[in-house]
């Protein structure tokens, strides 16, 4: 796996190279390569497929823009993906400032800071473990995670699904490598009371 | 035991991230405390089954807007051309760039038309003997990738789109199997004695480049072009390189050539020299495509 990501390291910076030396086509490469990751990052975070294909290209562009900023100290995925997170966060705000102009969001999550792990959901809403019944379990998994507070669920997907490391995380979301531990464990904390209740709720 | 600050490192000793002394007491802990180890194992799971929740596939759009975005961007020298193409987002391959070329053409032989409807053959013509060229070189046309032939099938296409300008001064409908076959003015026939009353300068540049840099390159050539006054008289596309056939004031050869150099350019055919040469010539310009 390592070698993997030192070939693409390798690939990137040649990539990039080139782009800077005037060909734009080279960048195509770029956009091939680290889409999928940015996409999934941005699909997790924000929840709408249309959205985060919003989010992903604008991250692209102005990676594009500021390349002459990308220094090379940490990987070309590390620093596209420190774009799209901050990019996603924008576009749930403007999500939650537009539902909250039309009417009350169900799903809101309650952000007091560090505070508030879950979402709080009204009575009325189907319970997240109504909802999960349906399901199977990598959905029931994922109704767990995307029950969090937004902070708490950019690092399960930063660090279980998509694989940085606390270093990593720490950079892309400006904050102390220790904030990241305590925060990643309270996270995983929460979805595994989740997830136990949900599995004994189909029992 | 205290297990109460356990926990949290707990996480953290999953991911491999506690320093080495802090992982030494951790091992200690866990095989003395059951309580723990359960915990240990209820976490392990929980981020395992995070880990296999399966990754959605982005939408299949999404590169070409990408590109399209990226390519309005100031900051890289563009030409026209590559404008024109990243709305459309195609690459420029070879096979691409000669349908943009043949269009080129085809304005620039339009505006030519007008004033000079004597000395440059019917739109029709040359379309013809463009395919009669075509045809002329089963070889080439053959050996060449399928590419090649989709530049033949675009520029047949083309035509219908190129009559449509040429309507103004020729009442002329190009119908591929009707038109007859004029007598070839060899004018547009490569490297062949001129059909008209001054002397044709059989001079070719080549102009190397790389494969990646063929839109530039283009861009390039167009702009000397247009600098020049000169005219782009017809474009041929094959597999390992394009001709450009431009027309131009024998007195502008040398800035042509001057020009050309820091494309990449040398003249590889004829002489500059421009004592025996008056009024109008023909040039090629051969971009050769390096991998």
């Amino acid at each position: 796996m390592k070698n993997n990501e030192n070939l693409n390291r390798d690939d990137d910076l040649i990539s990039l190279k080139r782009v800077r030396d005037g060909n734009i086509d080279v960048f195509e490469e770029v956009v091939v390569r680290h889409q999928k990751k940015m996409f999934n990052i941005s699909y997790r975070m924000i929840g709408d497929h249309n959205d985060a294909a919003e989010v992903v290209q604008d991250a692209f562009v102005s990676a594009y823009r500021n390349l002459n900023k990308f220094e090379g100290r940490s990987s070309l995925s590390t620093w596209l993906c420190s774009i799209v997170v901050n990019l996603s966060r924008n576009k749930i705000k403007q999500v939650k400032t537009r539902l909250g102009r039309e009417g009350v969001s169900l799903d809101d999550p309650v952000d007091t800071g560090d505070g508030e792990v879950k979402r709080e959901v009204s009575s009325n809403a189907p319970s997240v473990l109504e909802k999960m019944e349906k399901h199977e379990t990598g959905q029931k998994v994922w109704g767990c995670i995307d029950a969090l507070a937004a902070d708490f669920r950019e690092v399960i997907v930063l660090r279980d699904m998509q694989g940085f490391s606390y270093y990593e995380i720490a950079s892309m979301l400006e904050i102390a490598q220790g904030t990241v531990k305590s925060r990643l464990y309270r996270a995983r904390d929460a979805v595994k009371d989740c997830l136990k209740k949900v599995l004994e709720a189909v029992k | 035991m205290s297990c109460v600050n356990i926990k949290e490192n707990l996480s953290a000793y999953i991911d491999n991230e506690l320093p080495p002394e802090e992982r030494t007491e951790m091992d200690v802990h866990l095989a003395l405390c059951q309580e723990c180890s359960l915990y240990l194992e209820e976490l392990r799971n929980t981020i395992t089954a995070a880990g296999k929740i399966e990754d959605v596939e982005p939408p299949a759009w999404l590169t070409q807007k990408v590109m399209a975005r990226v390519s309005d961007e100031p900051g890289v020298k563009k030409g026209i051309l590559q404008k024109l193409f990243f709305p459309l987002h195609i690459k420029l391959p070879i096979e691409a760039f000669a349908t943009i070329a043949v269009a080129v053409t085809a304005l620039l032989v339009f505006r030519a038309v007008q004033p000079e409807i004597e000395r440059t053959k019917m739109p029709s013509e040359m379309l013809q003997q463009e395919s009669d060229l075509m045809e002329d070189r089963p070889a080439e046309v053959a050996a060449s990738s399928s590419g090649a032939n989709d530049i033949q099938e675009r520029q047949r296409t083309m035509s219908p789109v190129l009559m449509k300008e040429e309507q103004k001064t020729s009442d002329d409908f190009y119908r591929p199997d009707e038109a007859e076959p004029k007598t070839r003015s060899e004018v547009f026939k490569l490297k062949s004695a001129p059909a008209k009353k001054q002397d044709k300068a059989v001079l070719t540049f080549a102009v190397s480049i790389f494969r990646s840099d063929l839109g530039r390159a283009i861009s390039e050539i167009e702009e000397i072009v247009k600098e020049l006054e000169a005219e782009i008289v017809r474009v041929e596309s094959f597999e390992t390189n394009t001709v450009f056939t431009v027309k131009l004031d024998s007195a502008r050869l040398f800035v042509l050539h001057k020009r050309l150099i820091p494309a990449g350019g040398r003249l590889a055919e004829g002489s500059i020299e421009t004592e025996d040469l008056h009024g109008d010539v023909e040039v090629e310009i051969e971009v050769l495509i390096n991998h």
